[in-house]
């Protein structure tokens, strides 16, 4: 008996021995964005790190229009999986970095992250995210084919714009194509770029309370922008149908000649569904009645995270600093058309519409402020413009919903001066 | 029989601890949120009295989702009994092909509300829905049927009704079915009318179970959520919002006090409807 014992009592532990020299196996659970999991450098990095370190991803992808409040609810219910892909900026608050991330800012990846990028990537003076994202740069997406066939000469003011729409429009084209069913494809936030650049401290004072989107004219003149747009026709008749699914679709068919997206979006969304077509288009500024010249906006840092209260915490900052080493990101990058945000990428490639207006995008680009201004949502914020086009409301009153919706947002936050 | 002497009051312990522990303390403590400063990005919950209520009397939406939710709840139960009980009075009779027509009408019952919502969502797409298809291959002009109020609140009733009327059906035949055939055979012999053994016979046995048709389909549509989210999300603008999409577009907002001030208020009405139909149902059958 005791010998049978003493024979059972090995073999365990030669099997648990076992069980631990031979590495299994870790699965990473990373969530985020469907839109944001189908980009093809997001892929191939992933795709890398599971071919070389035999690892799983568990892809959680949440739906386009309310992803962060998932997220939010998610990070306070202390939920979060072992990897979050989230932005960077106030917008992280609720996410409790310093509770919930690991710190990486003495990881040797941030060294190699480009001075322009490193504003977004820090949060309180601390990196927590790999900004393993796209360099984009947003702007009025036109179709160079039809402008040509038209004698439309590429609008460089905004009455040269509108005149455009209306060349457009009586030549059967619809002008534009704008997500409106989808809500958030409207983007005011592309106007309050320019605004901002006119108001110093422009986005603190409104989260103090010290200024209001309402009393200024250049913001009336952005919600005006939408009430144009839809009373003249330029979005076409059935705009309330538009859906952000079907947008690649109406430029690739020729039914709409222009768009506002950035100059990624042609590669990752239509050049797959319309091989080819993305070098038909051009990229211009956006036209929102408000600075004459328009405005482009620079890229909006999206971050990877690791969980540092996961169980696979370590896992997941290997993870991380796989993800970050040069020979991977450049992996990621190979013949990506963007702007790359780490100093050691050279196999990505600039995207032919920036090139192209490089002397427009050099001068007019402004960096990105929406997501700095508190209650200011891109659903939310976008639903009074939606009833304005569709009749109910004026430009004013619509103004003044936004910030109605602004200041309950941030007196529920318990700001000070609300 | 006293039912007392059977089952004495103590083996009522083990039942509502059960619903103590799980829906009583949980829902006390989530609902008590409301009158916090409860959201995300707080670093101390202070109590902070009513004013996560005060939105209710000053935010514009709320007109609009309370009318939206009970157009939504009234036309639907209303649709699903009568339609349901033409269906189940058709099918207890001696058709052939009854047994696969009660398959088929019943199926779509089976299907969650999401995925009804998608498929509605995609037969009524503006664009390239099939519905719009037909009617401009019919020469008529395409509908943008989520774009506007009227047309978007057709398509999530007309969809809650194809998903659940098979399920009133099933209810209402089954309380058919329990009539004893002696009644009618009876009431044949005295002369009685197809439309007298309906009204003097099925009628008033099947008040019971119209009831339960009515109170399960009202509350459902009280909490309307799924198909709505699905089609809409509550859009365009707030046109089709309803109360369970303003509690979770609150939500999205981190308003997390507000929103669970609302479901709070939205709790308790639906409690007391139930309580009200209730007393009406005992009063509606304590004379059958």
């Amino acid at each position: 008996m005791k010998k049978s014992l003493v024979i059972a009592f090995v073999l365990v532990a030669a099997v648990a021995a076992f069980g631990q020299s031979a590495k299994s196996p870790v699965t990473l659970s990373i969530v985020a964005n469907q839109d944001w999991v189908t980009k093809p450098y997001m892929k191939a990095a992933w795709a890398n790190y599971e071919k070389v370190t035999g690892n799983h991803l568990d892809i959680q992808a949440l739906p386009i229009d309310n992803w962060e409040s998932i997220m939010k609810t998610r990070a306070a219910a202390g939920e979060l999986p072992d990897i979050v892909m989230t932005f960077a900026g106030p917008a992280l608050d609720a996410m409790k970095p310093a509770e919930n991330f690991a710190d990486l800012s003495n990881e040797p990846f941030v060294k190699d992250i480009k001075p322009f990028v490193m504003s977004q990537a820090t949060y309180k003076g601390k990196v927590y995210g790999l900004p393993l994202w796209e360099g984009s740069i947003s702007g009025t997406l036109y179709n160079k084919e039809i402008f040509k066939k038209l004698n439309i000469a590429v609008p460089k003011t905004q009455t040269e714009f509108w005149a455009a729409c209306e060349t457009l429009k009586k030549a059967g084209i619809t002008p534009i194509y704008l997500a409106f069913k989808d809500i958030w494809p409207a983007l005011p936030q592309f106007g309050l770029d320019q605004i901002a650049v006119k108001y110093p401290n422009f986005v603190d004072k409104l989260n103090s309370n010290q200024l209001k989107l309402a009393t200024l004219p250049e913001f009336t003149k952005l919600v005006g922008f939408y009430k144009t747009l839809a009373d003249k026709g330029y979005l076409g008749t059935d705009f309330a149908s538009n859906s952000w699914d079907g947008q690649a679709q109406a430029l690739g068919d020729g039914k709409y000649a222009m768009a506002m997206a950035w100059d990624t979006y042609l590669y990752s969304d239509l050049e797959p569904k319309y091989p080819g077509k993305a070098s038909s288009f051009g990229i211009m500024p956006f036209f929102m009645d408000i600075n004459p010249e328009g405005s482009y906006e620079g890229p909006n840092a999206c971050l990877t995270y690791a969980n540092k209260k996961s169980k696979n915490a370590q896992a997941a900052l290997e993870f991380i600093r796989f993800l970050a080493k040069p020979e991977n990101l450049n992996i990621a990058y190979q013949d990506v058309p963007t702007v790359s945000y780490f100093k050691s990428v050279t196999t990505n490639k600039d995207s032919a519409q920036v090139l192209e207006a490089k002397a427009s995008v050099d001068k007019l680009v402004l960096g990105s402020v929406q997501a700095g201004i508190i209650g200011f949502s891109q659903v939310e914020s976008v639903k009074p413009i939606q009833l304005m086009m569709l009749g109910q409301g004026t430009v004013a009153e619509t103004a003044q919903k936004i910030d109605a919706i602004r200041i309950k947002v941030a007196k529920s936050r318990g700001l000070a001066g609300f | 029989m006293n039912i007392k002497t059977i089952y004495p009051y103590w083996m009522t312990v083990v039942p509502f601890g059960i619903y103590l522990v799980f829906l009583i303390l949980p829902s006390t403590v989530g609902f008590s949120m409301a009158f916090t400063n409860w959201n995300p990005y707080i670093e101390e919950l202070r109590f902070t009295g009513f004013a996560a209520f005060e939105d209710m009397f000053s935010d514009s939406v709320y007109p609009t989702a309370i009318t939206n939710t009970l157009l939504f709840a009234v036309v639907t139960s209303v649709l699903k009994v009568g339609i349901g009980l033409v269906l189940a009075l058709a099918l207890n009779s001696a058709l052939r092909t009854r047994n696969l027509l009660r398959t088929v009408y019943f199926f779509p019952a089976v299907l969650s509300p999401l995925v009804v919502g998608l498929l509605f969502s995609a037969l009524f797409d503006g664009k390239n829905g099939f519905v719009n298809v037909q009617l401009v291959g019919w020469g008529l002009s395409p509908v943008s049927w989520f774009g506007q109020r009227v047309s978007a609140n057709f398509v999530f009733i007309f969809s809650e009704i194809w998903r659940s009327t098979g399920y009133s059906m099933a209810i209402l035949l089954a309380a058919l079915q329990s009539i004893p055939a002696e009644y009618y055979e009876a009431a044949e012999m005295d002369g009685a009318t197809a439309w007298i053994k309906f009204r003097d016979i099925s009628l008033p046995y099947l008040v019971p179970a119209i009831n339960l048709v009515l109170l399960t389909s009202l509350l459902f549509g009280f909490k309307i959520f799924d198909l709505v989210y699905i089609m809409t999300g509550g859009g365009p603008g707030y046109q089709t919002e309803t109360i369970s999409t303003l509690i979770m577009n609150q939500y999205g907002q981190d308003m997390y006090a507000q929103s669970t001030a609302t479901n709070l208020v939205f709790s308790v009405v639906l409690v007391a409807f139930a309580l009200m139909f209730q007393s009406y149902q005992k009063r509606s059958e304590a004379h059958l």
